[in-house]
């Protein structure tokens, strides 16, 4: 059993710096090894520098062999940056996507209008004692971000006069970075601009949006210095006395958690306005992030607007003193999840594990085109984290098959790399493969992966029968590796998963009737997201666990790391064991995995995987399968087992 | 050295500054490195990575005209965004992910629960400091950088077979400490 206090000595930061600070991390032979290959790392970074001009472009680089990608691999990027650069600033914009909202009939329901009055004392620099109605200061400061919004969305920019640079940090992979000029009233002149900046965001905050003078370079100039690209292409930009703001969306295209949407506050109605406790915890993980200073005066307030449609917005301010004037240190825009659970008991019904999960009734659902929502701070990305276990945990997102016929056929007659590689057959592909426990409700296969690296071979056998539909999955696995054979079973039935050592004759079980990822349905593009702020945070991925832990070579293969659509690309098509498949393959850094996926179930038939420069490679391959046929429900037979202690 | 002193030693004499800053800090990158990828990665990569954070560091040192500002937040900074790269290398390179990675956002529920535990983590390195040396590195190696005793017998300039001893006396002693200190799980 793991000791208590591995649980406790955790990797919080203030352990960090406690341990830090008085204990050796590691011994001298180690330091002096990491020393080495400190200089080692270097030179060779000075030596890339020395190949850097000062403009920042890559001068000839003579005697240096540069890793150079296919061509194909540059368009597959590209617009893949495009898509991500859709959610990059507009974090609380995109808290709302995909949320199904009851609407109210605003003529019948006259909200009433709760405000809290707060009064705050402040003590001017000249030793003036003066009181400050703090809702009219959030009057001020919620028309001030409604106006920084409305600049960032179709509204309040001109999309005919436009700007773009381009990163070319990865110079097989440049990105665009693209601009529209401000034109609502409030924020189209640079004092204007700064004005309103300076007056509704925090220091901090401010940082996050106010980039450079952009005047002196020319428009669709590359830069590839990270630093000045971090430090001037920001939110907004200034370009010859005019405001530009970053292109978070594609002109002319239609959002649902747009502008009009959330930020809108003057076209809402106001419901409510009430001042919180302070959230001792998200102030400090505020500070820690750098979002906000410590020791200044915090105030929280939680606003409930309505909306025309019926639908409510929430708005949550993280309000902080910044010599004697409040400004907003953090925020949250989005619709509002009280409601939902107020008003659509109906939704609560959770649609889990039965035939009815994809029951489509004879209407397909929409496929999800792939975006990764990146967050600028994880205050922004823990508010769609609750949001999503939220709506993970009462079923609130509701499955829909997508048309595999029609995907199928279109990426199966697919002409050329372009027509294979549209972001729509991406998407398809990976909703598939993410959902392939949606796909297909039963399923009897046997297949073989060969593994070896430089030291040895080893085969290993497996034989599924499961069904999805009763959650029934067993696995039983021989692994021949020449001298220890291997024998193993799991078993997942009825809420219990069972694992047996069919050698030692050994077994374990535990209780896992929790609803996980793949029993209850999260959307493809709430599975993994990524914040980006100051200090850039992990990936986090709704990844499945009770599948994961028994089965992630054949019938549920999670993605993972495939939520980076410029890492993977479509080779092409195959037919396996009368199956049409789709071959998807991804290569960097010396590892490879080529899969070929059934087109209509996300089952994969083959595979070749290799870690690190063909010193380990793994080749699976299906032997037999037969699907949606009735399956036997048998458990392990653990008849002379004896339970293994862990 | 001060960090003032660092800073103008790493211009007067680059390379004898870069190995002072890598002196001064190696404990505080190591730590936040190690933390960060402990779950995941091999030591190898650690090493790799403490590498490349020392070497970024070093490569923005030459750029500067003059060094300026806080070097421990800054050497902190490019630690954490060189944790977070390896990370995310060392997991695409592994199609599973332990359960306890899932990350390190979490959901509010959960945040009385961690304002518990961060008290009860404060008292427990307290208490470990009490232990006096080397039992308090002993404790530390073991449990926080999850050590051998082979390794820790390295650091602490003892044999295998006693540190394996003392580490024993020191759980039972810290163990005692922390009830008698109210500390109840």
């Amino acid at each position: 059993m793991k000791d208590k206090l591995d649980y406790l000595f955790s990797n919080k930061d203030s352990d960090i710096d406690r341990v830090a600070e008085k204990y050796t991390a590691a011994g001298n032979k180690e330091k002096e090894k990491i020393y080495e290959i400190t200089r080692k790392k270097y030179n060779i970074l000075r030596e890339e520098e020395a190949n850097t001009s000062e403009d920042g472009f890559i001068k000839e680089a003579e005697g240096v062999e540069r890793y150079s990608r296919p061509k194909w691999i540059r368009f597959v990027s590209a617009a893949a940056a495009a898509v991500v650069l859709l959610t990059g600033v507009c974090g609380g914009v995109f808290l709302t996507r995909s949320k199904k909202v009851d609407r109210i009939d605003i003529e019948s329901s006259n909200p009433a209008e709760t405000v809290t009055a707060v009064e705050v004392t402040t003590i001017t620099d000249d030793g003036e004692i003066v009181r400050v109605d703090m809702d009219k200061v959030v009057d001020k400061l919620t028309d001030g971000l409604e106006h920084i919004h409305k600049a960032m969305s179709q509204e309040g920019v001109d999309t005919d006069d436009s700007l773009t640079f381009i990163s070319t940090i990865d110079a097989n992979a440049p990105s665009n970075i693209n601009y529209y000029r401000v034109t609502d009233e409030k924020l189209d002149t640079f004092d204007e601009y700064e004005k309103i900046m300076e007056s509704t965001y925090s220091s901090n905050t401010r940082e996050k949006y106010m980039g450079g003078d952009m005047s002196e370079h020319e428009n669709g100039v590359g830069f590839n210095d990270a630093s000045f690209i971090k430090q001037n292409l920001r939110a907004f930009i200034i370009y010859n006395g005019n405001v530009y703001s970053e292109a978070s969306v594609m002109p002319n295209a239609s959002y649902s958690s747009n502008f009009a949407n959330t930020f809108n506050f003057s076209n809402y109605e106001l419901v409510s306005s009430e001042f919180l406790p302070n959230d001792e915890h998200r102030i400090k993980g505020l500070i820690e992030d750098g979002l906000l200073d410590g020791g200044l005066e915090t105030m929280t307030c939680k606003r409930i607007y309505q909306r025309k449609d019926g639908t409510r917005v929430r708005a949550e301010l993280i309000l902080v003193n910044e010599d004697n004037a409040w400004k907003i240190g953090s925020y949250n825009v989005g619709e509002n999840i009280e409601d939902q659970v107020v008003t659509t008991a109906a939704v609560t019904t959770a649609v889990v594990t039965t035939s009815s999960v994809n029951a489509n009734n004879g209407e397909f659902g929409e496929l999800q085109l792939h975006q990764v929502p990146v967050f600028a701070n994880d205050d922004e990305a823990n508010a769609l984290l609750d949001e999503i276990n939220y709506g993970w945990m009462n079923g609130t997102y509701q499955f829909k098959k997508v048309d595999t016929e029609k995907y199928t056929q279109q990426i199966w007659n697919a002409a050329s790399f372009d027509e294979l590689n549209t972001l729509e057959n991406k998407s398809y592909v990976y909703h598939v493969l993410m959902n392939s426990y949606r796909y297909f409700d039963t399923a009897e296969v046997s297949y073989t992966i060969n593994g070896e690296d430089p030291n040895k071979t080893w085969t290993t056998n497996r034989h599924e029968i499961v069904d999805n539909r009763s959650n029934y999955f067993r696995v039983d696995t021989t692994v021949d590796t020449g001298t220890m054979p291997v024998s193993n079973s799991a078993c997942y039935n009825q809420g219990i998963l069972t694992k047996a050592d069919n050698f030692e004759r050994t077994f374990t079980t535990c209780d896992s009737s929790n609803l996980d990822y793949e029993f209850n349905y999260v959307p493809d593009n709430y599975r993994t997201f990524e914040y980006m702020g100051s200090d850039p945070g992990w990936a986090v991925i709704c990844f499945p666990s009770i599948l994961g832990s028994i089965e992630y070579d054949c019938l549920y293969t999670y993605p993972g790391n495939w939520y980076i659509f410029e890492n993977w690309y479509i080779e092409g098509v195959e037919e396996i064991l009368g199956r049409q498949c789709v071959a998807v393959r991804t290569e960097e850094n010396g590892y490879f995995k080529e899969m070929l996926m059934d087109l209509r179930t996300g089952i994969i038939m083959r595979y070749t995987e290799d870690f690190d420069n063909s010193t380990e490679v793994h080749m699976m391959s299906v032997n037999s399968i037969n699907l949606n046929m009735p399956v036997e429900h048998t458990d392990i037979d653990l008849t002379g087992y004896s339970r293994r202690e862990e | 050295m001060t960090d003032n002193e660092l800073q103008h030693l790493l211009k007067a004499e680059p390379e004898k500054g870069q190995r002072a800053f890598y002196d001064k800090y190696f404990n505080y990158v190591y730590t936040i490195v190690f933390a960060k990828l402990k779950t995941i990665a091999s030591i190898e990569d650690v090493d790799e990575c403490v590498g490349d954070v020392f070497a970024q560091c070093f490569i923005f040192f030459d750029k500067q005209e003059v060094i300026q500002g806080n070097l421990k937040a800054f050497t902190a900074s490019v630690a954490r965004r060189k944790a977070i790269d390896t990370y995310r290398r060392v997991i695409r390179h592994s199609s599973n992910i332990p359960i306890d990675d899932a990350g390190e956002i979490e959901s509010g529920e959960n945040i009385a629960q961690s304002a518990e535990e961060s008290e009860m983590r404060k008292l427990l390195y307290d208490k470990v400091e009490e232990l006096g040396e080397p039992d308090s590195t002993i404790i530390i190696q073991k449990y926080f950088f999850g050590r051998s005793s082979k390794e820790i017998a390295d650091i602490v300039q003892l044999s295998a077979d006693n540190v394996r001893a003392r580490c024993s006396r020191a759980v039972k002693r810290l163990k005692d400490i922390l009830l008698s200190a109210g500390f109840a799980r």
